[in-house]
């Protein structure tokens, strides 16, 4: 009776967040479509894509900056806003918890990525003439890499001091995920320090696994990857439920 | 009659700059009345009602609401209790019918019973025909509708309203204390309301606490205040153009106290003097008032006496 109660739950406040796109529905898709094919095509102008293989990186890449754009910078500002005007405090004065409340804003964003990488899916399939297997594995490894992405997103919004603030760590936090991240190269032709960092990092595995399940060759460590990938979703999700502070000290 | 609300020492002091809001506080509200929250701004009413629906956490002293410890449970109360929020940011993009319809949901009501109360509620509330309009595209008034269409819905045993009409014009604040007013007679629904319309409250409330600079510094029925404090007759002026001459003034603090309240001169006067006051007026002063008026003390008196305000020296 709870888990549905919670389930329920869940899912009415995925509806209000997902009624926000009414109003902002449009010119989010259009930045969440503009920055990872804007990054596309700005690799494609320099380098191109030298092998197949390459081109596989690029579309796994584009599609990763696609969810940090979405899950951390937009929900990151967001939340931080939200903070600001004291807007939890409506939640929090109804008999809800807080993981549906994070869950119900991850989910919210996440949807909001799709236009992103299905602009960048079918370009880059178009541009870079290469076979892409769009397939429960992939939504799979989509799905775990936005939850964690997602996860970091609200963690900078409910940490932050203020709207503004949340705004500055955001784009960083961009920054740092997407260019100092094998996002859009291998692991191993980064830089020591970087393969260190890159390890830590939830992209370097989101991007592993939707490159396998792209390719439609999953290997043993697509699965590693979604392993790797559902641990880290839940641990920073337990971290962020009790980071979001109903009541003040 | 059963506790709703038990207050015993509470305190709590703001540690980002050592303000303390609420001192030593101690009250009861009983299930089944409206009790009031009145007090100059600062007092300290906010912080208690904070306290009360879980949003904010005491430095000391026990709350009990609805039987249930809320220091140490404060998401115990929340199924229990209805809070009118002062602030709908969160769901600004949401229609009115949205935001009451997805409150009544929320708080466990079937799609079915949500969707007819909340029906019933725009109706109620005059709002139906801005039901379907998003809440940043309201005035403040409606919006303030729209929180309590959503603090309404539901089945709670407690209602907590914090300053709920503040943005209202006179007929809408009248048709929600009707309301609030079937609420507890009919649902026998608890309410704690802050407000500062003394005057309307004092029809509603059924007891009240003054509260100053975080203490309590009053508590009892309107009439229980009224008397204990006042049982002098008040004489109440409306000069027009800037006041009473300074002459009558003065004249008029010799047989009673004196003081201002909403550009109205009030004279507290003892029932053996009254006539000597409007003798007074009558004499010195009907070319500059517009009206006068006779009764006893009432709200307004009791908590400008308690919170200060007083124009003259009795």
């Amino acid at each position: 009776m709870a888990l549905r109660r919670f389930f329920l739950n869940t899912l009415l406040l995925f509806k209000m967040q997902v009624a926000l796109y009414r109003f902002l529905g449009f010119f989010t898709a259009i930045v969440a479509v503009l920055v990872p094919l804007g990054t596309l095509f700005l690799i494609l102008f320099t380098s191109g894509a030298t092998s197949q293989e390459h081109a596989y990186l690029l579309l796994a890449g584009n599609i990763v900056v696609s969810l940090v754009n979405t899950c951390i910078t937009s929900l990151g500002q967001y939340i931080g806003n939200m903070k600001e005007a004291r807007g939890f405090e409506f939640y929090a004065t109804l008999p809800v918890s807080k993981l549906s409340l994070v869950l119900a804003l991850m989910g919210s964003n996440i949807m909001l990525s799709l236009p992103g990488f299905i602009a960048v899916g079918i370009l880059g399939w178009f541009i870079l003439g290469i076979k892409i297997n769009i397939g429960p594995g992939f939504f799979l490894a989509v799905l775990l890499t936005a939850a964690t992405m997602a996860s970091i997103g609200t963690m900078i919004g409910v940490t932050a001091k203020n709207g503004q603030q949340a705004n500055h760590i955001s784009l960083v936090a961009m920054f740092v995920f997407i260019f100092l991240a094998p996002v859009y190269y291998t692991i191993e032709s980064l830089p020591l320090i970087l393969q260190w960092w890159g390890r830590i990092q939830p992209v370097t595995y989101g991007a592993n696994a939707i490159r396998a399940s792209l390719a439609g060759m999953p290997v043993s460590s697509y699965y590693l990857d979604l392993l790797i990938l559902l641990a880290m979703a839940t641990v920073s999700l337990l971290f962020v439920t009790k980071g979001i502070k109903w009541r003040e000290g | 009659m059963q506790t709703a609300i038990e207050a015993i020492g509470l305190s709590k002091t703001y540690k980002k700059n050592d303000v303390r809001a609420n001192i030593d506080l101690n009250l009861q509200v009983k299930e089944g009345e409206i009790f009031g929250l009145l007090g100059p701004n600062g007092a300290g009413k906010t912080t208690f009602v904070k306290q009360v629906v879980g949003l904010l956490k005491p430095s000391s002293g026990s709350l009990r609401v609805l039987g249930e410890d809320v220091i140490g449970n404060p998401d115990s109360v929340r199924s229990n209790l209805n809070y009118m929020s002062q602030n709908i940011f969160a769901v600004w993009h949401l229609k009115i019918r949205e935001v009451i319809e997805y409150s009544g949901r929320l708080r466990g009501l079937s799609l079915g019973e949500a969707k007819k109360q909340t029906q019933n509620l725009l109706e109620e509330l005059g709002i139906e025909e801005h039901a379907d309009k998003a809440i940043f595209h309201l005035s403040g008034g409606l919006r303030q509708l729209a929180g309590f269409g959503a603090a309404f819905i539901g089945k709670p045993r407690l209602l907590v309203l914090d300053e709920p009409t503040s943005a209202l014009d006179v007929a809408r604040r009248r048709k929600l204390w009707e309301k609030v007013r079937e609420l507890n007679q009919k649902g026998g629904v608890t309410v704690l309301l802050v407000t500062h319309s003394v005057i309307e409250a004092e029809h509603l409330l059924d007891r009240l606490a003054i509260i100053q600079d975080g203490r309590l510094k009053a508590i009892g029925s309107p009439g229980e205040l009224k008397q204990k404090v006042d049982n002098r007759l008040r004489l109440e002026i409306i000069p027009h153009n800037g006041g009473l001459p300074a002459g009558l003034t003065r004249d008029l603090s010799e047989v009673g106290e004196v003081f201002e309240a909403n550009n109205r001169v009030v004279v507290l006067t003892s029932r053996g003097t009254l006539q000597k006051a409007v003798g007074l007026v009558e004499k010195n002063g009907l070319d500059c008032i517009d009206d006068f008026r006779i009764g006893t003390a009432n709200l307004e008196d009791v908590y400008l006496k308690l919170g200060g305000g007083v124009l003259g020296a009795a």
